[in-house]
Formats: C-alpha cells, sequence, structure tokens
C-alpha cells in the first residue's frame, strides 16, 4: 500500500491521493490506535485527526520513511499524549484470556491478529519475571517509567533497560513466526 | 542491533521519547528498509501484546468525512489565496439559481426555455455565447442557468464565471445567491460558490450595477473595482484596483492544462489555448499574482517542457 502512495501527491495535496491513503491504512490505524487507547471511538477521533493534519499540514509534509510507518508513528504518539491527558485506565489490567469473548470479527485478517495475540502472550509468559513486570505495567497498566520505577522501587534507567530487554526478547522468540504471519498477510493482501 | 536502538525503541513504545528520541528514530527508520520492516514487526507485536478491544469502527462514514473535509478545505485555502476570483464565482451561481426561481414563479419571466451549463473538473476554455454580444467562461465546478426573455437575458450562476457584454441586444442580469449583478456593457466576473458568505464581483471594463432585491439601491462598480456583499452581514464593500495593492497569489493544484488555460483566460482577459494533446496534462504550481499572463505561461511551458504553440496566448 506505501509503495503506492507518491509523497510528492502528497505534498501537492492530491485529494485521489490522500483518499487512497486513507482508505488503505484507516482501519489498520484504527485498530492499532484502540490497542492503546482502549476505546474504538477514541481511536477513531485520533486517526481521524491524523488525517486531517496530515492534509492541512502538506506543504510541510518531510517524509523520509514510508508512509505507513509514518502515520503509526503520528497516531502511536498521539494516543501516548492522549494517554496522558485522559489517563484513560480502566480495563487495562484485564487478563487476556478476559478479551477473547469480546472479538466480533471472523475474517482471515482477524483470525491471524487474535493467533498473533495468543503467540505474543505465550512470548510474554517467557520473559523473566522482571522484564515481565515492567513489561506489562507498561503495556497493559499504561504506566510511566516514573510510576513503574516507583512501584517496582527500582530506578527509571532500570525500567527502561528492562523495557529494551523485553522487546528484544520478544522480537528475537517471535522472529520467525512473525515472517510467516507477514507472508500469509502479504499473500492475503495479494488475493483481495 | 545495537542496544541504543533497543533503548530508543523502548523510549517510543513506551511512550517516553522526547522529541530528540524520535528524530533519532526517524534517522534510523530512513537509514536502511530493513530497518522500517525491523520496526513494523515491532509495531505489531507491540499492538497484539496488549489485550484486544473490540474495534467497531464505520470506514465508510469516516472516508466521507475526511472526502468532504480535504475538498472543503482545499476551496477555503483557495478563497484566503485567491478572495476575489473564488468568491466572484459562487456569487453568480447561487444567486442565479435563486433568480431562476423566482422567474419561474413570476408571470413576467415564465421561461420559454431554460439553457443549464454545468462544469466539473475539467473545463472548456472557449466561452459560450448564451446570446448576441454576450458570452460567458465557467469556471471548474460551476452551474448556469439561462433564460432569454423579451430585451433580457437573466442568468443564475453558482460558481464562478467570467462575462463578456459586447454590443449586446438584450440586458444582462446574473443572480447569485440573493444578489442581482446588472450590467451595463461590460467584461466582469462573478464568484458565488455555496459554501461562500461573500458574493464577488470583478469589474475588468465597463460598469455593472451590483445590487439586492432588499437594497436596490447597492453600489456600482466601474473599471478594476471589486464589490463584495457580506451575506450575513447584508452589506455591501466596495474595492478599487485591488489587483494593483495586493497582488493575489495564482495557484494550481494538480489542475490539468485545460483548466489552468481556462483559470487564466477568465482572470487576464485573453484567450490561453492549449494543445489537446497535452490538455489533460497536471501541473501543481503557485505564482505570487504579479507576474503578467504571459510570465506564467513561459513558466508553466518550461516547466512541463511543452513544445512551442502547445500553450500560448491567442490574442
Amino acid at each position: 500500500m506505501s509503495e503506492s502512495i507518491d509523497i510528492n501527491e502528497l505534498k501537492a495535496g492530491k485529494h485521489e491521493t490522500y483518499e487512497r491513503m486513507f482508505a488503505g491504512f484507516y482501519v489498520s490505524l484504527c485498530s492499532y490506535a484502540c490497542s492503546i487507547l482502549k476505546d474504538s471511538e477514541e481511536a477513531e477521533d485520533v486517526v481521524q485527526k491524523t488525517f486531517c493534519l496530515l492534509w492541512d499540514r502538506r506543504n510541510d509534509i518531510e517524509i523520509r520513511t514510508s508512509v505507513k510507518s509514518y502515520l503509526y508513528r503520528i497516531v502511536h504518539n498521539e494516543c501516548m499524549n492522549r494517554m496522558r491527558r485522559i489517563k484513560i485506565r480502566s480495563q487495562h489490567d484485564r487478563i487476556y484470556a478476559d478479551s477473547k469473548d469480546e472479538q466480533t470479527n471472523s475474517t482471515e485478517e482477524n483470525y491471524l491478529g487474535l493467533e498473533l495475540d495468543a503467540v505474543i502472550r505465550k512470548a510474554i509468559d517467557t520473559l523473566p519475571p522482571r522484564c515481565r513486570e515492567v513489561f506489562v505495567k507498561s503495556r497493559m497498566e499504561q504506566l510511566s517509567y516514573s510510576e513503574i520505577a516507583e512501584a517496582m522501587n527500582i530506578s527509571a534507567n532500570t525500567v527502561e533497560n528492562q523495557m529494551a530487554k523485553a522487546l528484544r526478547t520478544l522480537r528475537e522468540i517471535l522472529k520467525e513466526y512473525m515472517t510467516v504471519v507477514w507472508l500469509l498477510f502479504f499473500l492475503h493482501e495479494l488475493n483481495r | 542491533m545495537k542496544p541504543e536502538i533497543d533503548i530508543l525503541l523502548a523510549r517510543y513504545f513506551g511512550g517516553e521519547a522526547t522529541a530528540a528520541d524520535m528524530v533519532a528514530l526517524d534517522n534510523w527508520l530512513a537509514a536502511s528498509a530493513e530497518n522500517e520492516i525491523c520496526f513494523e514487526k515491532m509495531t505489531e507485536i507491540f499492538q497484539h501484546s496488549a489485550p484486544q478491544t473490540s474495534v467497531k469502527i464505520n470506514e465508510n462514514k469516516a472516508f466521507r468525512q475526511f472526502s468532504a473535509y480535504i475538498r472543503q478545505a482545499e476551496t477555503k485555502t483557495t478563497a484566503k489565496k485567491g478572495v476575489i476570483r473564488t468568491l466572484i464565482a459562487v456569487a453568480v451561481a447561487a444567486a442565479c439559481i435563486a433568480a431562476v426561481v423566482g422567474w419561474f414563479f413570476t408571470d413576467a419571466f415564465r421561461p420559454t426555455r431554460e439553457t443549464v451549463i454545468a462544469t466539473a473538473g475539467v473545463i472548456n476554455n472557449t466561452p459560450v455565447k448564451m446570446a448576441k454580444g454576450i458570452a460567458v467562461m465557467p469556471d471548474t465546478l460551476t452551474t448556469i442557468r439561462y433564460i432569454a426573455k423579451d430585451d433580457r437575458l437573466n442568468v443564475a450562476l453558482e460558481g464562478k464565471a467570467r462575462f463578456d457584454v459586447q454590443e449586446a441586444d438584450k440586458k444582462l442580469t446574473v443572480s447569485a445567491k440573493m444578489v442581482l449583478v446588472e450590467d451595463i456593457g461590460t467584461v466582469f466576473s462573478v464568484t458565488a460558490y455555496p459554501a461562500d458568505s461573500r458574493i464577488t464581483v470583478e469589474v475588468e471594463s465597463g460598469e455593472v450595477h451590483l445590487y439586492t432585491t432588499d437594497n436596490t439601491e447597492g453600489v456600482f462598480l466601474t473599471d478594476g473595482m471589486t464589490g463584495i456583499y457580506h451575506i450575513y452581514e447584508k452589506r455591501f464593500e466596495t474595492i478599487v484596483a485591488r489587483h494593483e495593492t495586493t497582488p493575489i497569489p495564482v495557484i494550481f493544484n494538480g489542475a490539468t492544462l485545460c483548466a489552468v488555460a481556462a483559470s487564466l483566460s477568465a482572470q487576464y482577459g485573453v484567450t490561453v489555448t492549449v494543445d489537446e494533446a497535452v490538455a489533460k496534462r497536471l501541473i501543481t504550481v503557485s505564482f505570487a499574482g504579479d507576474e503578467t499572463v504571459e510570465e506564467m505561461i513561459d513558466i508553466i511551458v518550461e516547466t512541463l517542457s511543452l513544445k512551442s504553440g502547445e500553450m500560448q496566448i491567442n490574442d
């Protein structure tokens, strides 16, 4: 998708290119935003505002990476900012299994997503205890590094190192699996 | 992967990244495609590492809203940068519709035959003859309805158009929303797009009478004058030689050469022609507004490497 988005056309304000970008990324960005905000409406609001902002500032756009990663970063940062502002904390400490009942979609894409969820959760369980605790507090409970440091009675630097270690470990554990998932996803997109 | 990148990613995903971190992340991503793939995988792991909530998205509705936003936003931007040009078209369009509706319900003006001109994104740069000595050059996204009745030609305009009246045997009245523009032998443009709160009339030569049914006195505009009717405030504003004091930027954003030629022709009172072979080529270019039309065409020809005669002024 991102390969077909011409950044020069974005800068030129070509309507069709913006609409194509919106159609190509809107749903996946909403899902991503929702994984952080845990609120579908909030997630949609963030993503819509992201696209509108991109349009409003089209003359100043500087994209040196793929459009996809650019969009994900904007949405990610906005979600994090919003989390700080409005302190959405509800339901973040739900245990993983509870959420399965809420899945309403049954598309192949979502099936892949669900399977990936399960694999990632298993991978998280294999993390060293302190490393896992830091990751869970950051990701599930949405605590800041300083809040985690205070709760666990460790320094913020240690939190940061443990978080980096957790991500690195997950990346290594899931390396092969992610390649298969990406391949399946790619084939799925081709067949669309 | 270097440990500092792990720390950078940890800060980013942990919501602790500073502005400097974001710049560093951007640099790292831009450094190689491999880094981007790694980042996208990490993003996916991050997304699926938390319990998923049910995502109920109305994609179609969102798409319609976004599409409307960017199209509306562009109209506003254009209006800001080229106030006069855009507003004139809006005025004539809406007023014409109002007038035509009025004529339909008025015995004295009951039409015998109504003609409609509607333009989309691409327009023909040839003026349309509405009656002897009266021609109109509609801009993009413009609708014109006109009826000839006895010694009058009544036009309803929504959008923007340039009217050229030379030795006409009928009296031209253009209605745009609630404003009426009565020609007294002249060349003028009217802008009245539906979204605008003002109706603008620019007079290139001659004289027009700009008024409303509530204020039949209105204002008279002569060469180089611009008249603006503020709809909500119900008042007229007159600007003298606005072009000379305040250059209005001319901006073409992904426009076809055909549309560019029509626009320049309407704005500068010349006939700009484009060879059919290149008529649909797109260009994005901005002019400060103080260039001559010849200079603008030279720049366009040079930018697109057009051959001699493919775009020129035929006067």
